[in-house]
């Protein structure tokens, strides 16, 4: 399970973008994206659409696995 | 059909009719540049207008320096195979198409530069496609050689993967980063009520720079919303209010005021890298792709032209990004139909890459294995291997199942992967299925036709590597007798590994023409690079045949070869001839060449040189005596050692056991021969030989030593038993070789063998052998065959001098030996009556004129007397000449 917390509010619809993480905005204008990645790859693609979306990456949390 | 470079990689994208200078980032580029530093970087998130200002510098440059190369790729993801990248490259400098590994490819590249007048500039584009070690280890490479003329200009969203600290610290690199490239409120309002024609108030401008940051994306979205707004003020009050991310909301409200036809346009076509019109109306079914692509340009809607004609397009970036993740969350089905047009539309304009990445991208895994098979000769011709081998990961298995032509290609990749026992699994299968009645869909063509061919040199190939040289055999010689006569590629690959095969057995008379055969066949089939490749193990195998100036010629025309395919070819050329200067005891000469190179023993298509550069290194440092230097070389060479496709006829344990027999190390040695069980009364086979033969150096050397410690009384005993063991050995050694052709290892043993005889006190029976070295070894210009064995060797040619056994060459052998000393008898028969006269004279304390007055000669004929007297004692001054005659027993 991955927790990553961007700057600027994201709607639900861009769920499908992140491969199927879920989207949940907060009240302070930043918005964290939760779910689960099979791999390390994946984190960093995930990572990487952020990125190219010029979003603001505030923290990336990993929980339990080693993902 | 060809894949070619697609020349909207390297289109340098044009300035924008209306922008913002930004003269304040372009003169920090211009310093950077005119402060030498070797590398610009421009890195920052998509959006801060990284692109434009590059091309406005690159523009400026181009107006000023109209001599200067400028190269500009935009990167792809496909560029992650080294083999494309660099193509890429030489293609955006105009630099002529270079095929190969990609170490000389980078060498050749810097040569190409610094032999240019004029300065060069490499601009890399989108950096941050780029995950390949293999093409990130290309740039490291290219940075560390860089010529000063070369200026390297990387952009990228994410700080590339190269050493970046260590060019900072050396003050080589000039950074540009977002805090820079964001707009300043002055550039704002420059670009929303300049470029953009808004009327906007300094509040109005203040709230949307502070709302999107100076991001340049941002503004220029929100300028296009404001521009169809008729509210402005309300718009900018809604958008600063809201905290949703400055893409989503202002995207949204872009697309949502284009009229419906190009809105649909625009999300159909949004997951193309590159449009152009025709390829749109193959997309939406429509005819105004042309009109639409005018449209969006016009009105500045993210769409960067890729050539001068405005055929090619692309979305900017950040906005496809957002059209894609919207097209595919309306209709995903849609879209994957979408793929399936466009790879269609890209196989009929014979663009195959894009076709199969398309087909691929929508898993259409069918089509897309067809259309891989498809491209498999150009691809594997222009080694863009890693390319397919990507492509081939994204097929299911079964996809491939009937094409056996792709599935040839994927057994050989399991092949060079490691997997031998699968890879000939399944090439048994791809034979199968050829046979079968069930027949397959791989198209009729060259390719298929040539598969049993194929199929046969890889099983060659694989039964070599698991060291069955039966079966190499069998294989090798079924895919010769299959290829036709102009398959120069199947005779070249059967014929190699027919030739590695008899070498293994040792029989080299017939392993050089077949392998001669194979080599020009290669040529013929334009694999330079394999021809000279090949010509280090075919130099290899002549000095097994004791062929050394066939050997030297090989060497002398691979050098003209590797010449033709570029530089840094050559460096595989080297140990070999290091090797054979050394035996022409030329030290100097055989130590440039390898340190001529890198010292880590770099190669360009042959692994194995890697281990070869140390052992050569060795082998000089051993001629030089430094022989627990040369110990260590070894060990080095042992850790770079490969398997390779080539017998290992000289195993580098057995050349450290040589080292050591040369130090007296007699234990050492011995615990060798008995690790490699390798014993005198071993059956004698060539890929044992080197081994053999070390073991009759032991013995002799041990014979000739007194003992290892043993006991005196024995001593007399074992050593008689050693030296005549050893003779035994060479004896059934020399039978050998002479059979399998192997006038290297005859010339070798013969000498051992007189060796052995005069450690036996059989002085006169020890001149057959030697006389027949010398007549073998003396037209293939053989020093250190015999000056590397030292005293014994002296007394041996002392021998040989004194029974006028090739007098010119045993004179020149001991000349190399140090030990110039001609035999009283020799001497007697080169001294002329006159130089005798002379000669005596010199052992006076007469001075030179004085001589020539009592001889009656004018000064300038004594030197002539004294100078061939010197000659021919082989001493350069009056007191040596006479302390030389004086051992000599002539005064």
């Amino acid at each position: 399970m991955v927790e990553i917390r961007l700057d600027g509010q994201l709607d639900a619809r861009w769920a499908d973008w992140f491969d199927g993480m879920t989207l949940l905005p907060h009240d302070d204008g930043t918005t964290t994206l939760v779910g689960s990645v099979a791999d390390q790859a994946a984190l960093h693609g995930l990572l990487r659409r952020v990125g190219d979306l010029g979003m603001t990456l505030i923290s990336v949390n990993a929980h339990g696995s080693r993902a | 059909m060809a894949t070619p470079v697609l020349s909207t990689k390297f289109f340098v994208p044009p300035q924008r009719a209306h922008f913002v200078a930004r003269s304040r980032l372009l003169d920090r580029l211009t310093e950077g540049r005119a402060r030498h530093r070797k590398v610009t970087l421009i890195s920052a998130p998509a959006g801060f207008g990284k692109t434009t200002i590059l091309s406005e510098w690159i523009a400026d440059i181009a107006s000023k320096e109209p001599d200067t190369r400028i190269g500009w790729v935009s990167l792809d993801e496909g560029d992650n195979d080294p083999a494309r990248f660099l193509d890429y490259v030489f293609a955006a400098l105009k630099y002529p198409p270079r095929d190969g590994a990609p170490e000389p490819v980078i060498a050749e590249l810097i040569n190409l530069v610094e032999r240019d007048s004029a300065p060069a500039l490499l601009i890399l584009d989108d950096f941050q496609v780029i995950d390949s070690v293999a093409v990130r280890e290309a740039v490291v490479s290219l940075l560390a050689h860089q010529p000063a003329k070369l200026h390297l200009v990387i952009a990228s969203r994410s700080d590339p993967p190269l050493p970046l600290g260590r060019l900072r610290a050396a003050g080589d690199l000039t950074e540009l980063r977002a805090a820079e490239l964001r707009f300043t409120p002055e550039e704002s309002r420059t670009f929303l009520n300049e470029v953009m024609g808004l009327e906007l108030s300094a509040g109005d401008i203040a709230a949307l720079e502070s709302r999107t940051e100076g991001w340049i994306a941002g503004l220029q979205l929100a300028a296009l919303s404001m521009r169809e707004h008729e509210d402005v003020a309300g718009f900018i009050e809604a958008f600063t209010g809201s905290n949703r991310f400055v893409v989503d909301y202002l995207a949204e409200e872009v697309l949502q005021r284009q009229p419906d036809a190009l809105r649909s346009f625009l999300l159909q076509t949004a997951f193309l890298d590159r449009l152009t019109a025709s390829l749109c109306d193959a997309l939406t079914g429509r005819t105004d792709g042309h009109e639409m692509l005018d449209a969006l340009e016009r009105d500045n809607l993210f769409l960067v032209p890729l050539d001068e004609q405005r055929q090619w397009y692309r979305y900017h970036n950040l906005f496809a990004d957002v059209l894609r993740a919207r097209s595919r969350r309306e209709d995903r089905d849609r879209v994957a139909e979408l793929h399936r047009l466009a790879s269609m539309w890209h196989e009929q304009h014979e663009l195959l890459e894009p076709a199969i990445s398309y087909a691929l991208a929508g898993k259409h895994f069918e089509r897309a294995a067809h259309l891989i098979e498809r491209s498999l000769p150009e691809m594997r011709r222009r080694r863009h291997d890693m390319t397919l081998l990507a492509w081939l990961k994204l097929l299911p298995d079964d996809t491939t199942r009937r094409l056996p032509v792709l599935r040839t290609f994927s057994a050989w990749s399991m092949f060079i992967a490691g997997d031998l026992d699968g890879a000939d699994r399944r090439f048994g299968e791809i034979e199968e299925s050829l046979r079968s009645a069930d027949g397959h869909d791989s198209l009729a063509g060259e390719e298929l036709s040539k598969l049993p061919v194929t199929i046969a040199a890889y099983r060659a190939a694989i039964a070599q590597a698991r060291g069955d040289i039966h079966a190499t055999e069998v294989h090798a010689r079924r895919a010769l007798e299959l290829s036709p006569a102009d398959d120069h590629l199947g005779r070249g690959a059967g014929g190699g590994l027919l030739a590695l095969a008899l070498w293994a057995q040792g029989d080299v008379g017939a392993a050089v023409p077949a392998f001669r055969d194979a080599m020009s066949s290669l040529e013929v089939a334009g694999h330079l690079t394999d021809a000279i490749s090949g010509t280090v193990f075919m130099a290899d195998m002549l000095a097994v045949q004791g062929r050394r100036l066939a050997a030297r010629e090989a060497f002398e025309r691979a050098t003209v070869l590797a010449a033709t395919a570029g530089d840094g070819w050559a460096v595989d050329l080297h140990p070999g001839m290091s090797e054979l200067a050394r035996e022409e005891d030329d030290l100097d000469g055989a130590l440039a060449r390898l340190t001529a190179e890198p010292p880590s023993g770099a190669h360009a298509g042959v692994p194995e040189n890697r281990y070869r550069w140390f052992v050569a290194m060795s082998r000089v440092r051993e001629a030089q005596e430094h022989l627990d230097e040369a110990a260590e070389l070894l060990d080095e060479a042992e850790r770079f050692y490969l398997r390779g496709f080539f017998p290992d006829t000289r195993p580098i344990s057995a050349m450290r056991a040589r080292i050591w027999i040369k130090q007296g190390r007699f234990a050492d040695a011995v615990a060798w021969a008995a690790e490699r069980s390798v014993s005198a009364d071993d059956d004698v086979e060539y890929l044992h030989e080197f081994e053999h033969v070390t073991l009759a150096r032991l013995l002799i050397a041990r014979s000739r030593s007194g003992g290892d410690g043993r006991d005196a009384p024995d001593a007399t005993d074992v050593r008689a038993t050693d030296a005549t063991g050893a003779t035994r050995l060479l004896d059934r050694l020399l039978g050998a070789a002479e059979a399998g052709g192997r006038g290297g290892s005859v010339n070798e043993i013969l000498v051992l063998q007189s060796l052995a005889l005069h450690a036996q006190g059989r002085l006169l029976d020890a001149m057959a052998p030697l006389r027949r070295a010398l007549m073998l070894a003396e037209p293939e210009g053989y020093l250190r065959l015999f000056t590397d064995e030292g005293a014994p060797m002296a007394a041996l040619l002392d021998e040989a001098g004194r029974r006028a056994i090739m007098p010119d060459y045993v004179r020149r052998l001991r000349r190399a030996l140090g030990i110039a000393t001609p035999t009283v008898d020799a001497l007697v028969e080169a001294l002329s009556d006159r130089e005798v006269t002379v000669l005596r004279l010199l052992a006076t304390e007469l001075t030179g004129p004085q001589i020539a007055g009592e001889l009656y000669i004018s000064v300038n004929t004594l030197r002539t007397h004294t100078k061939h007297i010197f000659d021919k004692l082989g001493v350069s001054g009056r007191p040596a000449a006479v302390r030389r005659a004086q051992e000599q027993g002539l005064l």
